[in-house]
């Protein structure tokens, strides 16, 4: 070869420093969101690490309804009445919202076209941009005197307010989501299914909602995750009264809500501290099950 | 008895202003096997699209003229549903649903309540399979997802479907795109049994598998139909057109 070539070849240029200069940058964007994640798992885990360690009653943690830091002579620390209050609301809010975004989602993929499919989209995700405070205030402002004027009771925060709320906060996330999935079914698919004299909806029904299944069970899923992790609005519109829920209309206390209501008024390295810092760690937990559960699902719709 | 089957006037297909197919009329007889061929682009595929009145689907395609199937004006025909239900359409690739071997084949007589009951449904199931050659392939694994089946047993899947509802008219389009020459053999041959029953629009890019299957063969070009004759007239060099003889002889295309 001529040696002079070989130069040219071997040569780091202006662009070959800018390609590698980008590559680094690229990875250190890339990573950044690892090393957070660890980061604040580690802080999480090093403040309640001392309340699970010396304080903590694993039975009386999980099992007890009895919520009482505070308490000089026998402080008791139990979550059980803020899981059960936080897993129903959940369950109502997933109730109410799932047929209605699947349904907004079937209506935006399949039926909608052009102009009033794209309107409803940008709606859609605008309600996704209302900050959790303004829920929490309608929660409080109007859902709460609805809730008492239709049902005749003496309050209208608790389960029933929550979970509305929550429902409309998760609407955005899951009709998105699930819009995907149905956009992830091939066209060949619908068409197949038209070719052998099937109806629109018997398309959808039988042919285009079995496909997208996995799709539209990591949805629920996301939402359910929303549901746990949701506070603010919570905190206001769920009376914040410590109580095993029985009826929709009960309050209850969120275990996100407790935190935020309470962090701010404990002493730094305290049992009570520490307890809050130890239901983050609950919380992280069941959100990282949710989102590695949705993981899989999603994995599965690709494979499949 | 000849007689026509379809009978196609002045059908001219646009997609947003833009000519896919223009001004073809001609005939399809019954219990013929009807060949179209043709390069990329030139309007085959539209054409079975207006005949099964797809083009509700897609609202950029406009279809003017008429197809009349049994006499009756397709246009005319409010349920185009009961239509398609007399009209099986495999297409190119491969579509096995994402349901199991059984469910894939049961599906149009379930979905037009004409399923029946179990045992019918089995037997059924089991003769349209038998009928595309793949029962003997797949007899054991009828609760498998079909769309893992291979290529060419998802192709014989789809035929097997579209026989579901035991059809007037098959029309397949560029069904062997996909599938490998001993499975298209075999197909082929499932076709030549089948023309006894239905009337058959074969759309392909093979020009000798319409020499091997087809009764009359028409030759359509940049959404325009050239020629239609007997496919032995136009094998033995007998076209009258000489862009069909160019294209028949491999010229081009």
């Amino acid at each position: 070869m001529n040696p002079s070539h070989a130069n040219t070849f071997d040569a780091r240029d202006k662009n070959w420093y800018l390609d590698k200069g980008f590559e680094i940058l690229m990875f250190f964007c890339g990573i950044s969101a690892i090393v957070f994640v660890v980061g604040i798992f580690l802080f999480v885990f090093k403040e309640g690490m001392g309340f699970i360690i010396h304080d903590m009653n694993l039975g009386e943690f999980f099992l007890s309804p009895k919520w009482r830091p505070t308490s000089l002579n026998q402080p008791t620390y139990g979550i059980m009445a803020m899981v059960a209050g936080t897993a129903a609301v959940t369950v109502l809010a997933m109730a109410i919202c799932l047929p209605f975004s699947i349904g907004a989602a079937i209506y935006i993929a399949e039926f909608a076209t052009g102009k009033t499919r794209e309107t409803l989209k940008i709606l859609i995700e605008f309600l996704a941009a209302i900050p959790s405070v303004v829920w929490g205030f309608i929660a409080l402002s109007i859902m709460n005197p609805f809730i008492i004027k239709t049902f005749d009771v003496p309050m209208g925060l608790g389960v029933l307010n929550s979970a509305l709320i929550l429902a409309l906060m998760a609407a955005p996330i899951v009709t998105s989501i699930a819009e995907d999935a149905f956009k992830a079914v091939p066209d060949t698919y619908r068409e197949a299914a038209e070719a052998l004299g099937a109806t629109r909806w018997q398309t959808i029904y039988k042919v285009v909602l079995p496909a997208a299944k996995n799709g539209l069970l990591s949805a629920g899923l996301l939402g359910v995750g929303r549901g746990f992790g949701e506070t603010m609005a919570i905190l206001m519109a769920s009376g914040h009264s410590i109580n095993i829920p029985t009826s929709v209309f009960d309050s209850f206390r969120a275990l996100t809500a407790t935190i935020a209501a309470e962090l701010g008024e404990t002493a730094v390295g305290s049992p009570h501290y520490q307890s809050l810092f130890a239901i983050g760690i609950f919380l992280f937990f069941i959100t990282f099950l949710i989102n590695m559960t949705a993981d899989f699902i999603v994995r599965g719709v690709r494979k499949g | 008895m000849v007689s026509n089957k379809i009978e196609v006037k002045n059908l001219a297909i646009s997609y947003g202003g833009k000519q896919a197919l223009g001004n073809v009329s001609l005939e399809v007889r019954s219990n013929e096997i009807f060949g179209i061929i043709g390069p990329a682009n030139s309007g085959k595929t539209s054409f079975l699209n207006a005949v099964n009145r797809m083009d509700m689907m897609r609202p950029n395609m406009q279809v003017t003229g008429s197809v009349h199937i049994n006499g009756i004006d397709t246009r005319s025909w409010r349920n185009v549903y009961a239509l398609r239900r007399k009209i099986g359409v495999v297409f190119p690739l491969p579509v096995g649903l994402p349901l199991t071997v059984y469910d894939n084949v049961a599906l149009a007589p379930r979905l037009a309540g004409t399923a029946g009951s179990k045992a019918d449904l089995d037997e059924l199931v089991e003769r349209c399979l038998r009928r595309a050659a793949l029962w003997d392939e797949v007899k054991d694994r009828l609760n498998h997802l079909g769309s893992l089946l291979s290529g060419g047993q998802q192709q014989r899947l789809t035929i097997a479907r579209a026989l579901s509802q035991s059809p007037e008219i098959l029309m397949l389009d560029e069904f062997s795109i996909a599938v490998d020459p001993v499975t298209t053999m075999r197909i082929e041959d499932v076709l030549k049994e089948l023309k006894n029953e239905m009337t058959i629009i074969l759309v392909t890019n093979l020009v000798q598998q319409a020499n091997r299957l087809a009764d009359r063969t028409a030759f359509f070009l940049n959404g325009e139909c050239v020629e239609i004759a007997e496919t032995e007239k136009l094998f033995n060099g007998e076209a009258k057109d000489q862009r069909t003889n160019d294209y028949i002889g491999g010229k081009f295309g």
